[in-house]
């Protein structure tokens, strides 16, 4: 080999390596260093949790569970577009596993959120995926450092029905002439009344994102207005709740449009929070207008009206000298629902399903995101139907209309 | 439900909530806001956008996501970034504080959270004032 033939030999090598070290894969970070990629992306992690242990006092036993561990995921595309994401596991272990564990198991794993983000302007934004539209004031504000009691308003889970989310778009901004008054529109698919049941309400009626069927639209709105120490909101959905295709709906006799067998929600909510003080009321109602058509397709006992409320009083007796930044608050709260205020020729009557809780306890934040919780609550209902009762006695599980539980709570939000 | 009668409903409802705003506008007066462009990294904005009965007033550029709440203090001014510390919505401003209606945060006129899920202060910009001209440093 002469050195002409040496040279071309170690240019060619030269050549192959210079290409090679092009089209290496760059990491993340060597992309950042190289400014391909954009320096406003940014990914965020936090997220929330709550472990309770609650002792029911009748029946003489007790619960203890890791409630709920929520991880938020959230990337920034640019300044107009970002990504939210959250994903919760309740009750630690999945139902349904397989492997030694699968004995304890009692939980399930969901996506709470999961959306885009789309800035319109400074003050108005479009969402598009799975949200939670502002209803009531647990559904968006539903971290546990942020209510007392280590359960969240028994109104707000029954009625409202927290957390509630599905697929769809919504729109968000204030109204410009008016400082603190926001707005919130949302389209989203609709309900599953065939899960609707006496006791819980349309909660098992939410579709959570998962296949949700049929041609049932629900959509939402709210005006939510801060005013001196107040903050004030209404709220109100309409949806349709047949997510069957047409072929069956019309064997069952149900409307299938977007908006059939609609169910139509409303609440009324205010705060005020003054030098430690925090007072909450909040009125929620649900009808069913259809609820004969669902009961003769379905036979679960679906009302005609949803009726409940609840007022909560708290002081954070350390605002004194802490002003928040660590507290210890003590409150009470009244809840009152019926959850059969109206019931079709073809239902049936529980008065099992009118209740009341009243709940007493503390909230102790060391710092704010951690919060200690202990509340007793009493729980008094009417008498169960005797109709309704499957199981005969003895085999049958005690009822107790008054019923106390104490319950002791951990949580946390970064 | 018939169309008709969910198209009447909605109407009213419509016509309902805008003669609410109508009457909820008597009820405060708008937040003065100043649209400007960044010149590298800074903003300006004269002195006299204040008045004496209004000591806020909101900064807002297409270069820029949020909006930035600018105060006039005795001696000097405070710019605070209109994005909430938790999880990045915008915030509204109030006449005692900023809130977030997004999770409920809020926030004092100094940045501070006032009440949570936010846990960390609102970002701050400095300020400066030269011939009678407000400057914020962006980062």
């Amino acid at each position: 080999m002469n050195y002409k033939q040496l040279l071309a030999f170690f240019s060619f090598f030269f050549c192959i390596n210079h290409y090679k070290a092009q089209a290496q894969v760059l990491t993340q970070e060597d992309s950042l260093y190289a400014g391909l990629i954009s320096k406003d992306q940014k990914t965020v992690l936090s997220g929330y949790g709550e472990a309770r242990y609650t002792v029911n006092t009748k029946r003489k036993t007790a619960t203890a569970s890791l409630s709920r561990v929520v991880l938020f995921v959230g990337h920034r595309f640019n300044h107009k577009i970002s990504l939210f994401t959250e994903m919760e596991l309740e009750d630690a272990l999945v139902a349904g596993q397989s492997g030694d564990e699968d004995a304890s198991a009692k939980g399930g794993i969901s996506m709470e959120q999961a959306f885009l983000k789309f800035n319109l302007n400074p003050t108005t934004y479009l969402v598009a995926g799975l949200f939670i539209p502002r209803l009531g004031i647990i559904n968006e504000n539903h971290l546990p450092t942020t209510f007392n009691g280590v359960d969240r308003p028994f109104v707000e889970e029954l009625i409202i029905p927290s957390t509630w989310r599905e697929i769809g778009v919504g729109l968000y901004g204030t109204i410009k002439n008016i400082p603190g008054l926001n707005y919130s529109l949302a389209l989203t698919n609709g309900l599953n009344a065939e899960n609707f049941t006496s006791g819980s309400g349309i909660r098992k009626g939410r579709q959570l994102g998962s296949q949700a069927g049929g041609l049932g639209i629900g959509a939402s709105g709210s005006l939510l207005y801060y005013i001196h120490n107040f903050r004030l909101q209404a709220s109100g959905y309409i949806g349709g709740s047949t997510a069957l295709e047409r072929r069956v709906a019309d064997s069952l006799l149900l409307d299938s449009g977007p908006f059939g067998n609609p169910v139509l929600l409303g609440e009324i909510d205010g705060q005020y929070t003054n030098k430690g003080w925090n007072v909450r009321l909040l009125a929620a109602g649900i009808s069913i207008p259809k609820a004969f058509e669902i009961n003769r397709a379905y036979a679960n006992n679906t009302p005609n009206a949803i009726a409940g409320g609840y007022a909560e009083t708290s002081y954070d007796v350390l605002y004194p000298k802490h002003k928040g930044a660590k507290s210890l608050l003590v409150f009470g709260r009244y809840e009152y629902m019926d959850l059969n205020a109206s019931v079709p020729v073809n239902g049936i009557q529980n008065d099992a399903n009118r209740q009341q809780y009243i709940i007493a306890g503390f909230t102790f934040k060391p710092i704010r995101g951690v919060a200690v919780k202990a509340d007793y609550v009493q729980r008094i209902t009417g008498e169960p139907n005797p109709a309704l009762i499957i199981t005969p006695f003895p085999q049958q599980v005690p009822y107790f209309k008054s019923n106390g539980f104490i319950n002791l709570g951990v949580s946390y939000n970064f | 439900m018939k169309r008709r009668n969910f198209i009447k409903k909605g109407c009213a409802a419509c016509a309902g909530l805008a003669g609410l705003s109508f009457l909820l506008e008597s009820c405060g007066s708008s937040l003065p806001i100043f649209k400007t462009t960044p010149e590298k990294k800074l903003l300006f904005i004269p002195e006299d956008k204040f008045t004496a009965d209004n000591h806020h007033l909101l900064v807002r550029s297409k270069e820029l996501e949020n909006d930035i709440l600018l105060i006039k203090n005795k001696n000097d001014y405070t710019a605070l970034n209109m994005k909430c510390t938790h999880e990045g919505f915008a915030l509204t401003v109030t006449d005692k504080q900023i809130v977030c209606p997004a999770h409920g945060s809020t926030f004092d006129f100094s940045g501070h959270v006032t009440k949570e899920p936010a846990l960390r202060p609102l970002t701050t910009f400095t300020t400066e004032i030269k011939n009678n001209t407000i400057i914020i440093h962006l980062p």
